[in-house]
C-alpha cells in the first residue's frame, strides 16, 4: 500500500519535531484510514515515556485498578450523565410560576386598553394553560434543560425561557427572551413553536438556533437541520421557511420591505465549528465584530460589565474564538489582535484608547 | 516519568479541581478520540458516544486514575475496545459471522493492555531487532528528544536520510505492535 509508506514518513517527521501543519494534516487523514496502525503507533510513543517500570509498579498499579467502581454502578452512574452538560457549569436555574391572570389583572388596572393587547397576546393560542414554568440561564451561566417531549433545549447565559405548566406533546409553544439552540422531537401532527417578541418560529422537526436579546434589533434564527417557518409576530401571513445551514435575521426597526434577509452558514474548515450555535460548546466565535457588539457577548458570557470609553475603540472590527479563557486571559489575547487598555474593578470593566 | 498531559491531569485532580480536570480532559483529548473512534466506525454518532462515555468513566475514577502512567495511551485503548466491542455487537446482530471477530474484548480495564510487561517487551525486541544505524537514529530522536536536524549534524548525514531511517524504525515498530495486540485478543 502506497499510502502507508508515506504514513511510515510522516510518523518519523512527527517523532523528530519537523513536521509542518500541512503534513499533521496528511497524517492524521492518513491514520484515520487505519485505526489498527494509528493505534500501535500511540501505544509506540506512550511506551517510550515509561522506559523502567518494574514489576512491582504493575503489580501496584493492579491493586488500585480493583478499588474502582463496579461496572454496575459506573453504568447506574452514566445513566445520569445526560443531565450533565459536557463541560460541568455553575448551573443555578429557578423555576417559578408566573399567573398569567394575575399578569393580566395587573395590566387592566394600569391602562385599560395595555390590559386589553396583553390579554390577547398572553390568551391567543391556548385559553386553558393559566401557569407558565420559567427557565433563567443567568449571565455568566449556560444551562440546559429536557421538556416532556424529549426535546432538549440549551439555553445561553442571560436568557430566559418560559413554556406552560402543561407542556406536552400536543401543547408544544414555548416563550424566549435571549438565546437558545433547540434539538426539537419531531412529531408529525404536533410542531413545536417558539415566540420571541418579534417573531414566532414554528418548527418541522429540527436543530436550530434562535437568538433574540432584549435590545436587540434583530431576531437571528440558524437552521442546522430539518425545516423551519419564521413568521412576524405582528403579520403572520409575511412569513419565510428556510433551508439547513440557512439563517433568517428579521430586522425589527429597519423600514425596508425586506424585512427578512437570509444568509448562508459557512462552517469553519478545521473544526466544523459554526459561529451560530458555538456558544452550546462554550466557545465564543466572532468574525469581523465591531469591538462594541463583543463586549455585550462577552457581558454575557463571564457575567461582568464592560464600559468602553473611547469610540474608536468600539469600532475595531475584531475576529477570533474565546473557548475555556477567563475574562482577564480573554481580554489579553484580544490585546495582541487589537490597541486597548484595560482595568478590572471588581465586575466591572473599563476599556481605553492606548496613547 | 510521566509526560506533561498525564502530569497535568493527575495534578488537577489531587488538587480537587474536578471540573477543571474535566476541562481539561475534554479540551485536549475530545476532538483526537472523535477522530479515532470514528475511523473504526464510520460514523460520528456511535463515535461521539463512545468518546464521552470513555472521558466521562475516566473523569469518574478521580483520584484512582493517578495509577495510569499514560493518559493518552490509556484513552485510546478504552476507545479502541469500545469501538471494537461495538462493530463485534453490530456484527452479530447482522449474523455475519467473519474469521475476524474480537471477541474476547469485553474487558473494560484498558490499562492491563497498556502497561503489561509484554507489549514492552515487545517494542523493546523491535526496537532491538532494527539495523544498527536504524536504531541509533530512532533512539536518539525518542530518547535524547533530538530534532533530525540536530542529528543530521552529529552524525553528518543529510536529513533525508534521517527522515527515510526513520519511517523504516517506524515501518517496523508499528506493525510489531499492531501484530502483538492483535495476537493478544484472539
Amino acid at each position: 500500500m502506497k499510502h502507508t509508506n508515506r504514513m511510515w514518513y510522516l510518523m518519523g517527521r512527527e517523532l523528530s519535531g519537523s513536521m509542518t501543519p500541512a503534513e499533521k494534516q496528511e497524517l492524521e487523514a492518513l491514520l484515520a484510514l487505519e485505526p489498527e496502525l494509528w493505534y500501535s503507533y500511540e501505544l509506540i510513543q506512550a511506551v517510550n515515556n515509561m522506559d523502567d517500570v518494574t514489576n512491582e509498579f504493575v503489580d501496584e498499579i493492579k491493586s488500585l485498578l480493583d478499588t474502582s467502581p463496579e461496572p454496575e454502578k459506573l453504568n447506574t452512574l452514566l445513566q445520569h450523565k445526560l443531565e450533565l452538560v459536557p463541560e460541568p457549569p455553575a448551573r443555578r436555574v429557578s423555576r417559578k410560576p408566573l399567573l398569567r391572570y394575575a399578569a393580566v389583572l395587573a395590566g387592566i388596572i394600569l391602562t385599560g386598553w395595555a390590559g386589553i393587547y396583553l390579554f390577547r397576546q398572553m390568551t391567543g393560542h391556548h385559553t386553558s394553560a393559566t401557569a407558565m414554568n420559567e427557565i433563567v440561564a443567568p449571565k455568566g451561566a449556560k444551562t440546559q434543560i429536557t421538556l416532556a417531549d424529549g426535546t432538549t433545549i440549551w439555553l445561553n447565559a442571560g436568557s430566559r425561557l418560559t413554556y406552560p405548566k402543561n407542556f406536552s406533546m400536543e401543547n408544544r409553544e414555548v416563550h424566549l427572551t435571549g438565546e437558545a439552540y433547540f434539538k426539537v422531537v419531531h412529531n408529525d401532527h404536533h410542531s413545536f413553536t417558539v415566540h420571541t417578541p418579534e417573531a414566532v418560529i414554528r418548527d418541522l422537526g429540527t436543530t436550530f438556533n434562535v437568538k433574540a436579546y432584549e435590545g436587540s434589533e434583530t431576531t437571528e434564527t440558524t437552521l442546522i437541520e430539518g425545516a423551519v417557518e419564521v413568521s412576524l409576530k405582528k403579520d403572520p401571513s409575511r412569513k419565510i421557511m428556510i433551508a439547513p445551514h440557512e439563517k433568517v435575521t428579521l430586522h425589527s426597526k429597519r423600514a425596508r420591505t425586506e424585512l427578512f434577509e437570509v444568509s448562508k452558514i459557512v462552517p469553519f474548515s478545521q473544526t466544523k465549528d459554526i459561529v451560530e450555535t458555538a456558544w452550546v460548546d462554550n466557545k465564543l466565535i466572532f468574525r469581523n465584530e465591531k469591538f462594541a457588539d463583543l463586549a455585550h457577548m462577552m457581558e454575557r458570557k463571564y457575567n461582568v460589565s464592560i464600559v468602553i470609553a473611547d469610540e474608536a475603540v468600539k469600532d475595531y472590527e475584531l475576529t477570533g474564538i474565546f473557548h475555556n479563557e477567563s475574562i482577564a486571559e480573554a481580554l489579553k489575547l484580544l490585546q495582541v489582535i487589537a490597541p486597548f487598555k484595560y482595568e478590572i474593578n471588581n465586575e466591572q470593566i473599563t476599556i481605553h484608547q492606548t496613547e | 516519568m510521566l509526560d506533561t498531559d498525564t502530569k497535568t491531569y493527575i495534578d488537577l485532580i489531587a488538587e480537587k479541581r474536578e471540573d477543571d480536570a474535566y476541562r481539561f480532559l475534554h479540551g485536549q483529548f475530545h476532538a483526537t478520540l472523535l477522530k479515532f473512534a470514528s475511523a473504526y466506525l464510520k460514523a460520528r454518532e456511535p463515535a461521539e458516544e463512545i468518546v464521552n462515555d470513555v472521558l466521562y468513566k475516566v473523569w469518574m475514577m478521580k483520584a484512582n486514575i493517578t495509577a495510569i502512567s499514560n493518559l493518552r495511551a490509556y484513552l485510546f485503548t478504552a476507545v479502541r475496545n469500545a469501538s471494537l466491542n461495538l462493530l463485534n455487537k453490530q456484527k452479530k446482530e447482522k449474523q455475519l459471522l467473519s474469521t475476524l471477530t474480537f471477541e474476547d474484548l469485553t474487558t473494560e480495564d484498558p490499562e492491563s493492555i497498556i502497561i503489561s510487561m509484554e507489549l514492552y517487551d515487545c517494542i523493546r525486541n523491535a526496537i532491538h531487532s532494527l539495523p544498527p544505524r536504524c536504531r541509533q537514529i530512532y533512539e536518539m530522536i525518542r530518547i535524547e528528544g533530538l530534532r533530525n536536524k540536530d542529528v543530521s549534524e552529529k552524525l553528518n548525514i543529510s536529513v533525508n536520510t534521517i527522515d527515510v531511517q526513520l519511517a523504516i524504525a517506524l515501518k517496523k515498530l508499528v506493525l510489531a505492535v499492531s501484530a502483538f495486540t492483535r495476537k493478544e485478543k484472539p
